[in-house]
């Protein structure tokens, strides 16, 4: 219990940084399509937040591999939607 | 267990469409689900106190599943409730026969009431459809259907939209006036009562009306 209210404490202090909270929807950009090489190169960017790599808790990025744990451990799953793509 | 989705937009990255699929409109979505993914709940806010609550409640659920005694499945029906796991007339099925307190009549029919304002709002696209939602809801309120749960601020908000179309000076009052009241309980709708009184101000004196465009961002437009 008390590693979970860690990390929901984790989760709301990232979930309202201003590098989380920049990712507000936005109004469709008029702009050219990014390539897949920047796609990506934006997703591993996301991929390495902090919030995501923090030792004192494990989030689980693949859906396959969370939901595999849940049943394994008889937990819920606490899932937090963002994306990578927006600048 | 925490688990983070990226929507990517990388074309061979896999459920790029889940955030969609659980119901999420926009960035970022949080919620509960199930080991199989099944939606269970979403935090009402993004504080930690709301998913501790939503934590704790959907573990008194968990702890009530099966069992059959008549106080624990009363508990349940409410647990689910108040999560919006489950319809206020399922519930009220559910709980035919069982005996209520008092309180728990008054829930159930005030989450009938929120029900029916959802209902009521759901699928309206165009200022017309909104305004006749705000005579629908006047007509609940001439029955005494007010809601007092979490549909409140809608219900007036409409109400407030009708009565200013309708030059209504009395009416929208009555509405700031409730809304305030919703306000002193949930500060988050302070921004609302500002915006409302901004606009009572303008049908009482059109005169003084602020510019067009301030009052569209006034009124959240």
């Amino acid at each position: 219990m008390k590693s979970t209210k860690w990390a929901l404490v984790a989760l709301v202090l990232a979930v309202s940084s201003p590098f989380i909270a920049a990712q507000a929807p936005a109004a469709p950009a008029q702009r050219a399509a990014p390539s897949q090489d920047d796609l990506i190169a934006k997703r591993d960017a996301k991929l390495k937040v902090p919030f995501l790599n923090r030792k004192d808790v494990t989030w689980f990025t693949d859906y396959d591999k969370a939901r595999e744990e849940a049943k394994k451990t008889g937990k819920l799953l606490f899932a937090y939607f963002t994306r990578s793509y927006a600048k | 267990m925490l688990f983070c989705h990226i929507t990517s937009q990388v074309s061979t990255d896999p459920y790029q469409k889940l955030l969609s699929e659980k119901g999420g409109r926009g960035f970022p979505h949080l919620v509960f689900m199930d080991a199989e993914g099944t939606v269970l709940a979403s935090p009402a806010d993004r504080t930690v106190a709301s998913f501790m609550k939503t934590n704790t409640e959907l573990k008194r659920i968990a702890d009530l599943q099966g069992k059959t005694d008549p106080a624990s499945v009363t508990a349940l029906v409410f647990a689910k409730l108040d999560m919006g796991m489950m319809k206020a007339a399922d519930a009220k099925e559910k709980l035919s026969g069982m005996t209520l307190t008092p309180a728990q009549v008054a829930t159930l029919e005030s989450a009938m009431i929120d029900d029916e304002v959802n209902a009521a709002r759901a699928n309206v696209r165009t200022r017309d459809e909104m305004l006749a939602v705000g005579d629908t809801y006047l007509e609940m309120k001439a029955k005494g259907r007010v809601p007092t749960g979490k549909s409140a601020p809608m219900f007036w908000g409409t109400i407030a939209t009708t009565a200013e179309s309708k030059k209504d000076v009395a009416l929208f009052e009555e509405c700031v006036t409730q809304m305030k009241k919703i306000a002193a309980a949930d500060p988050r709708y302070a921004r609302s009562v500002e915006a409302m009184e901004t606009r009572l101000k303008s049908m009482k004196d059109p005169k003084g009306a602020p510019p067009e465009k301030q009052a569209k961002r006034l009124n959240g437009g």
